[in-house]
C-alpha cells in the first residue's frame, strides 16, 4: 500500500545487519572547519558502534563536538567549511559518507531521525501539527493526507498528548514546551527509524518536564526496538537511560564505556569533574557542588599534550606534552589519561560518591543486567 | 474536561503536567472550532478585525469594479474620456462641477469623472503589472543571493546597491528616454527598476527563515533542497512580499502618476491620473477641479493600498493569532 510513491526501493532498514556490522559503526571521525581563523578540529577521531535497541550517551560541555559529531552523520554539516579529514560511518554496513544527497535524504527521517535541542523553534509555525507530524510519513512512505493524518492521530496519542483529534489541527505556537518536544519525538519516530540521535531533548524544558521527555523516549525505543544516541551536557541525564557512555572533550572522546564503568570505575579526570558537576539531592556543606574551573580551549589551538590538562588539577609535565592515546581499563572501557591505570591515582582522586553508590543500587543493577 | 479522560490511555506519568495544561488546552479545542485551519483562512480572519485595512480593501474593490465595467456604462453617460466634440467643446469648456458633469469638465470639455475613472484602468494596470515584474525579479534575485550565497549574494546584492543608489524617479526616467514613453514602456521601466528593494526584503526574510530549527528538522528528516525551499521557507516569507508588494503597487501608481505629470509616462489623450493634474495645474486658481479630482483619485487609491498592506503585514502574523 505504501510503496507507491517510495522513491527508493531498497530500504535498508528492512534488511538483516550484515554478518559482522554493527547497527552504525563511526570509525575514527574526523571533521574539520576550515575557517579564516585556522582550522577547527570539531571532530578529531570518535568511534564508537551502537546496535539494535542499545543507548549511548555521549556527554561532554557545551563545544566538545558532541553535536558536530551526529549531524556528521546525519550529512548536515554544510560543505564548506566543514570537511571530513578521515574516518568513516557505516550503516548497516554501508557507508555513510560515500552515499549521493539524494541516498542520504532516504536515510534521513526514515532510518536515522534526529530530535532537536530546541522544541520552540523546531516546528514550522505556519504549518499545523498534523500536517508536519505527516510530511515524514508522506515523504519517505508515499502516505496520502488522509492516512498520514491518521497515523499523526495515533502518534499524538503514543507520546501521550490528550486531545489528539483535536491537537493534530492545531498550530505549534498552541502547544507547550514539553508538549512540542513530544511532538518532535513523534515526529522523529513516525517512520520507525533504526536510529534515534536526540541532540540534547531535554536542555530547553522545565526540571519537571525532562524526565517525562526521557522516560517516553524510552517507552518508544522498547516498543519499538531502535537505538538512541543521548547528546548531552548532564551525565545525571543519561545515568539511567544509557547502556554506554562515552565523555567527549574537544572534539575527543576522553572515555567510552558501559554506563555502570563510567559512573563507578571512572577513570579520566574529566569524566571526574562531571560526576562531581551533578546535583545530588543530599548535598551538604561536607559534600558542595564542585565545577570544573575554566573553560573548554579553543578547538584552533589545542593544548599540547592532553587537551584537559590546562583545566585538570592532577595536570603533571607529561600531561602538558604528551597526549594521551586510548588506554584500555576494561574490555570495552577506555580511558584517555595517562594515568588511568595507576590504581592509587584513580582510588585516591574520583569522587567518592559514585564510589559509594553501588551497594545502594546493586538490586537495580543486577536486574538492568539480566535484562540485557 | 474532555482532558482527563484521554489521559489516562495517554500517558499514565502526566497527570501533573495535564493539570496544568488543561485550561490552554480547553481554550484552544474552543479555539480549534471556531477557527478555519489554513494560514490564509486564519489571515482572513484576523484582516476583517482591523477597520482600516477593511476601508481599504472596500476602496480598491469599488475602483477595480468601476475600472473593468467603466465601457459599460460610462460612455453611455458621461461620454468619451478621450475624444472632444468640436462643436460643443467651446460651451462645455472647464465647467464647474453639476449634476451632468459631477466633477466638471475639462479644457477640452471632457467629462472629468470619465476620465478620473478610465484613469484609474491605467494606474491599476501600472500599480499591479510594474509590482508583478518587480516582484518576479525581486524574488528570483532575492533567492539566489540568499539560498546559494557566496558569490551570487556578492554579486546580486552589490548590484542592487548600485540600483538602489540612483534617485528612483530619475532613473526611471532616464530609463524611458532611452526605451521612449507609452504605457508599455512605463510598465517595464517601473517593473524593472523596481526589483532591488523586493530583493532584499526577500533575500533577508530567506536568510532569517533559513537559519530556524525546522529547516533544520525538515533536512534531518530527509526534505530536499527544493521541498524545503518551497514548503518551509516560502510559506515563511510569502507575508513579507505579500505585503511589500502591497504598498508597492501604491507606490508604482505613484510613480506612474509622476511620470505622466512630466510628460515622460502615458501620452495624451490618454486619461492618466497624471497628465489630468498636469493639465490642470494651471486652473487651479479658478478652476480648482480639474486638479482636485484626479489628485483626490491618487490620494485615495494609493492609500487603500497603504492601509491593505499594513492589515496584511499584522494579519498574517501567525503569532497574533489569538490576539
Amino acid at each position: 500500500m505504501f510503496e507507491k510513491k517510495t522513491r527508493v526501493q531498497m530500504h535498508l532498514k528492512d534488511q538483516p545487519v550484515p554478518e559482522g556490522e554493527h547497527l552504525l559503526e563511526v570509525d575514527d571521525l574526523k571533521m574539520y572547519f576550515h575557517t579564516q581563523d585556522g582550522v577547527v578540529k570539531a571532530v578529531d577521531g570518535v568511534s564508537y558502534t551502537l546496535d539494535r535497541g542499545e543507548t549511548l550517551g555521549v556527554v561532554g560541555e557545551s563545544g566538545s563536538g558532541k553535536s558536530v559529531t551526529h549531524l556528521t552523520i546525519m550529512g548536515l554539516i554544510d560543505m564548506p567549511p566543514g570537511r571530513i579529514e578521515g574516518g568513516d560511518v557505516r550503516y548497516r554496513g554501508q557507508s555513510l559518507l560515500k552515499m549521493s544527497e539524494e541516498q542520504m535524504q532516504d536515510i534521513r527521517g526514515n532510518d536515522i531521525a534526529m530530535i532537536f535541542q530546541d522544541p520552540m523553534t523546531s516546528l514550522n509555525p505556519v504549518y499545523t501539527i498534523g500536517r508536519q507530524l505527516g510530511e515524514g510519513m508522506r515523504l519517505h512512505r508515499g502516505y496520502s493526507k488522509d492516512e498520514a493524518l491518521k497515523r499523526s492521530i495515533e502518534l499524538l496519542d503514543m507520546v501521550g498528548i490528550p486531545n489528539p483529534e483535536q491537537r493534530v489541527k492545531d498550530y505549534p505556537h498552541q502547544f507547550s514546551g514539553g508538549m512540542r518536544q513530544r511532538v518532535m519525538i513523534a515526529m522523529a519516530l513516525a517512520c520507525d527509524p533504526d536510529i534515534l540521535i536526540a541532540d540534547e531533548p531535554t536542555t530547553a524544558l522545565d526540571v519537571t518536564i525532562q524526565a517525562q521527555i526521557i522516560e517516553l523516549m524510552r517507552e518508544m525505543q522498547k516498543k519499538n526496538g531502535n537505538a538512541i544516541v543521548m547528546i548531552t551536557h548532564d551525565l545525571g541525564v543519561v545515568a539511567d537511560v544509557a547502556d554506554k557512555i562515552m565523555v567527549m572533550y574537544a572534539g575527543h572522546p576522553v572515555e567510552f564505556g558501559t554506563a555502570d564503568e563510567i559512573f563507578y570505575n571512572s577513570t579520566h579526570p574529566y569524566t571526574w569533574g562531571l560526576i562531581r558537576s551533578i546535583p545530588d539531592p543530599v548535598m551538604t556543606e561536607k559534600h558542595p557542588l564542585t565545577p570544573i574551573k575554566g573553560n573548554p580551549p579553543s578547538l584552533v589551538t589545542l593544548p599540547s599534550g592532553c587537551a584537559f590538562s590546562p583545566r585538570c588539577p592532577y595536570a603533571t609535565d607529561k600531561c602538558r606534552s604528551e597526549r594521551p592515546g586510548r588506554i584500555m581499563v576494561g574490555p570495552n572501557h577506555y580511558s584517555c589519561c595517562h594515568y588511568a591505570l595507576d590504581k592509587d591515582f584513580v582510588t585516591k582522586n574520583a569522587p567518592k560518591t559514585s564510589r559509594t553508590k553501588p551497594a545502594v543500587k546493586a538490586a537495580a543493577q543486577a536486574e538492568k543486567g539480566g535484562e540485557a | 474536561m474532555a482532558e482527563n479522560t484521554t489521559q489516562t490511555s495517554g500517558a499514565p506519568k502526566d497527570e501533573n503536567t495535564l493539570g496544568i495544561f488543561s485550561a490552554k488546552a480547553a481554550a484552544a479545542a474552543v479555539n480549534a472550532q471556531t477557527s478555519s485551519r489554513t494560514m490564509w483562512g486564519d489571515a482572513w480572519k484576523r484582516l476583517k478585525r482591523n477597520k482600516l485595512a477593511v476601508i481599504g480593501i472596500i476602496w480598491i474593490g469599488i475602483v477595480i469594479v468601476v475600472a473593468l465595467t467603466a465601457d459599460l456604462w460610462v460612455p453611455g453617460t458621461l461620454g468619451n474620456p478621450t475624444e472632444t466634440d468640436s462643436a460643443t467643446m467651446a460651451q462645455n469648456s472647464r465647467l464647474a462641477p453639476s449634476p451632468d458633469h459631477p466633477f466638471g469638465t475639462d479644457t477640452l470639455g471632457r467629462d472629468v469623472l470619465c476620465r478620473v475613472i478610465y484613469g484609474s484602468r491605467i494606474s491599476l494596470a501600472v500599480g499591479v503589472l510594474a509590482t508583478a515584474i518587480s516582484t518576479m525579479l525581486g524574488l528570483i534575485m532575492g533567492a539566489l543571493a540568499a539560498y546559494y550565497g557566496g558569490i551570487w549574494d556578492t554579486i546580486i546584492m552589490r548590484l542592487a546597491d548600485i540600483f538602489l543608489a540612483f534617485p528612483y524617479t530619475l532613473f526611471v526616467i532616464a530609463m524611458l528616454a532611452v526605451i521612449g514613453p507609452g504605457i508599455q514602456n512605463v510598465f517595464i521601466a517601473i517593473g524593472i527598476l523596481g526589483w532591488p528593494s523586493i530583493a532584499r526584503v526577500f533575500r533577508s526574510a530567506i536568510l532569517t527563515v533559513k537559519e530556524n530549527d525546522y529547516v533544520d528538522a525538515a533536512r534531518a528528516m530527509g526534505a530536499s533542497d527544493a521541498r524545503i525551499i518551497a514548503r518551509h521557507i516560502f510559506p515563511n516569507s510569502v507575508a513579507v512580499i505579500v505585503v511589500y508588494a502591497t504598498m508597492n503597487i501604491g507606490s508604482a501608481i505613484l510613480t506612474e502618476a509622476a511620470l505622466s505629470f512630466l510628460g515622460m509616462g502615458v501620452q495624451a489623450p490618454n486619461p492618466s491620473w497624471g497628465i489630468m493634474i498636469q493639465d490642470g495645474a494651471t486652473y487651479l486658481a479658478t478652476q480648482p477641479w480639474l486638479m482636485i479630482m484626479p489628485g483626490l483619485a491618487i490620494l485615495t487609491t494609493v492609500l487603500a493600498f497603504t492601509l491593505l498592506g499594513d492589515g496584511l503585514r499584522d494579519a498574517l502574523d501567525v503569532k497574533m493569532k489569538d490576539a
